[in-house]
């Protein structure tokens, strides 16, 4: 019997310890700690870069400093977003095992990117999948998403943009002018928008569909809301004190390789029977 | 030849891939592939980079190293065609 397991646990106010326990969750679903599990999560005032992003490329360090924002550097590729309260994140860690027919990588961006779309579209916005890997309703980008395969699990996740502030937004992110001129546009703000600029349709909707959108398109046969467990903790609060608030990983752009350490001690919390 | 800086972007199908790069006497020195692409496993692109030191800037080495390199990576709106030309393009000092 196939379970999802659903959990909303973050803290707003502290955004290294939220991407910490992002890449936690990858971690426990990979050594079958939990479930299969979708989270959701808000940061208060927080910019998250790509993996491969170097902070001073992407982000305004000014601005940053000025409105007093984190900076973080998530565990994924792709580009650099503005999280506030009106940001809602959503994550999920799924089995390996499910990509069996197909690559790992396509499963995620043909597969569990229907998701959100899916439970947008049951809410009756027209949401669909823009070149690759953005999430668009009424031709504007609501949600970006990312991945990835590390951890032996299928891990993927998305900021929703519901009520955000916009100027902070477009003062914040440096957004390159190629990629200005390609999407035919002047700022950022033109390109993306609010869901709640569309219908105000509420924040719990919003999660309810999603859960139900999940559960349909993985055939689940139960769902249940949960909290995280000690151990997840664990392995957070190990990513958190020795990655995800360190200077070095989110703005000296190294790779995961250089915490190889950590492996050794997840390993041994994921394997420890207590 | 002496010493070259260079920097090249390069809008792919999706995303941005930017490299900044450092060579003396014909041979790269340093060298950062950045930006919002995706390439899967994500780590292929530090070790890419380490692969590039030392190696000739030029366009047939750069081409064989990067085309060896990437070949079993899986990548997401960008091609290796990409990463080939926007190293090459920063080593010229554009």
């Amino acid at each position: 019997m196939s379970k999802l397991r659903v959990i909303m646990f973050e803290t707003p106010h502290d955004g290294y310890f939220n991407i910490a326990f992002e890449e936690a969750l990858a971690r426990a679903r990979g050594c079958n700690l939990i479930d299969d599990t979708l989270r959701f999560f808000r940061n208060k005032n927080a910019v998250i870069i790509g993996y491969f992003q170097k902070a001073e490329e992407e982000v305004n360090l000014d601005y940053l400093r000025k409105i007093d924002a984190q900076l973080i550097r998530r565990p994924t590729g792709g580009g650099a977003v503005y999280h506030d309260l009106g940001n809602l994140n959503y994550s999920i860690a799924v089995s390996y095992d499910r990509s069996k027919h197909a690559s790992p990588v396509d499963y995620i961006f043909s597969e569990l990117i229907k998701g959100p779309i899916n439970a947008l579209n049951s809410l009756g916005f027209d949401s669909k999948l823009e070149n690759i890997n953005d999430i668009v309703v009424n031709n504007r980008k609501v949600s970006g998403t990312a991945a990835s395969t590390s951890w032996n699990a299928l891990f993927f996740h998305g900021a929703m943009l519901l009520n955000t502030d916009m100027e902070k937004l477009s003062s914040v992110l440096k957004v390159s002018q190629k990629k200005l001129i390609d999407k035919g546009v002047s700022s950022v703000k033109y390109r993306v928008t609010n869901l709640f600029e569309i219908n105000n349709i509420g924040v719990e909707n919003i999660i309810e569909a999603f859960v139900n959108s999940y559960k349909k398109l993985l055939g689940y046969n139960e769902i249940y809301y949960s909290i995280p467990s000690k151990k997840e903790i664990e392995i957070a609060n190990l990513l958190y004190d020795e990655k995800y608030k360190k200077e070095e990983w989110n703005f000296n752009r190294v790779s995961h390789s250089k915490f190889k350490n950590l492996d050794e001690q997840i390993n041994y919390i994921c394997n420890n029977k207590r | 030849m002496g010493e070259r800086m260079g920097y090249c972007e390069l809008k792919a199908k999706k995303g941005l891939i930017r490299v900044s790069s450092e060579q003396h006497n014909g041979k790269i020195k340093s060298i950062s592939i950045t930006g919002d692409f995706m390439i899967f496993p994500e780590d292929v692109i530090w070790e890419l980079e380490r692969e590039l030191l030392e190696t000739d800037a030029n366009e047939k080495s750069i081409n064989e190293l990067v085309t060896k390199h990437l070949s079993n990576a899986k990548l997401m709106g960008s091609t290796i065609n990409d990463f080939v030309e926007v190293i090459i393009c920063s080593l010229k000092g554009d």
